[in-house]
């Protein structure tokens, strides 16, 4: 319970999402890919203007056993550049449907569809050597219920790469679910980033593998 | 005899093209730091991201050939076309765009631009 209450604190002190950033250049494409024990989500999106994008979102609950489809809306709320550093504050809505994710042959008699609607805030401070990011989301899944999350990560790049060269980044998340019966859980991770490509990998402590992938075209 | 020179001149020319589009193409590499026509340096590049960004946006310029942003020296080296030119002002509305912030803007004639700080 202590450790919660740490974990707790330290993700409100970052309060933030864990993921990357949703706005790209304008008439920019993006896909985004998130796979871990929470979830495993896809998110394409356009970017029509400097501040907004918008695009589908997939995204199957892994502990609830359910999918949610559809739009999503995200805003960059303000950006900070120095020389030296990036600083960005996002946040997001997203709209859509839920439902059972079992094969129609199933039979189930609950196998229906719910509205769906999802708020999401998140920052993240990055220079050359150093990230840290955080994020709180809310989802309202209809019959599958509410959930609230919050997520930080810290990260820090081993060497510094120029343009076009491979990045490497060691990233440790964590994360508060309050709703889940783990509320608090952790993960290590590797982040290589590549020109237009980004592919991250790692586990979290119950031994589940994680693995997202984001490329800008 | 005119038409062996004809032929030997084509084919000097499908030898030598292939050699000078790609030297033309490597101009969107590093190389294009040491020629660049205007040299702009911007706050906010932290990762590759970043110069896909501005790479992109000003490639859709007319008047721009081949960009190149170096996440080190936090510039971008810009090579415009024969003639072509374009102005502080569209330069740094080019970079807000793309989401960064101009320092200053460096030209070939040896001027230099730095916008007021906001």
């Amino acid at each position: 319970m202590r450790y919660s209450a740490i974990l707790f604190i330290i993700l409100m002190l970052f309060p933030a999402a864990a993921s990357a950033r949703p706005v790209s250049y304008p008439e920019g494409w993006t896909l985004m890919l998130r796979n871990d024990a929470d979830q495993n989500s896809a998110h394409v999106h356009y970017t029509f203007d400097t501040k907004h994008s918008i695009g589908a979102r997939v995204r199957y609950d892994r502990s609830r056993d359910f999918v949610f489809t559809g739009a999503q809306l995200n805003r960059l709320i303000k950006r900070r550049n120095t020389r030296d550093s990036q600083a960005n504050l996002y946040g997001r809505i997203g709209a859509g449907v839920v439902s059972d994710d079992k094969d129609p042959g199933e039979n189930r008699a609950k196998r229906d569809t719910d509205a769906a609607l999802f708020l999401g805030l998140s920052a993240d401070w990055e220079t050359r050597r150093y990230f840290v990011s955080g994020s709180a989301e809310y989802w309202d899944n209809g019959r599958f219920g509410q959930t609230k999350s919050l997520h930080s990560r810290a990260g820090i790049a081993p060497y510094i790469a120029n343009t076009g060269a491979l990045h490497t980044w060691l990233m440790v998340e964590g994360h508060y679910r309050p709703d889940d019966a783990d509320e608090t859980g952790a993960s290590a991770l590797v982040r290589l980033f590549k020109g237009p490509s980004l592919l991250e990998f790692g586990v979290d402590d119950r031994g589940t593998p994680l693995l997202n992938y984001i490329h800008r075209y | 005899m005119k038409l062996i020179l004809s032929a030997a001149m084509g084919a000097i020319m499908l030898t030598t093209a292939p050699a000078a589009m790609a030297a033309g193409a490597k101009l969107a590499g590093p190389e294009l730091v040491e020629i660049a026509d205007i040299s702009v340096e911007l706050n906010g590049l932290v990762c590759d991201f970043c110069s896909i960004a501005l790479n992109k946006t000003f490639k859709k310029r007319a008047e721009v050939l081949a960009t190149y942003v170096d996440l080190d020296t936090k510039i971008l080296s810009l090579d415009l076309k024969d003639g072509a030119d374009i102005s502080n002002d569209d330069i740094m509305k080019l970079v807000e765009k793309a989401g960064y912030n101009t320092v200053s803007i460096a030209r070939k004639d040896g001027s230099v631009y730095a916008p007021p700080a906001k």
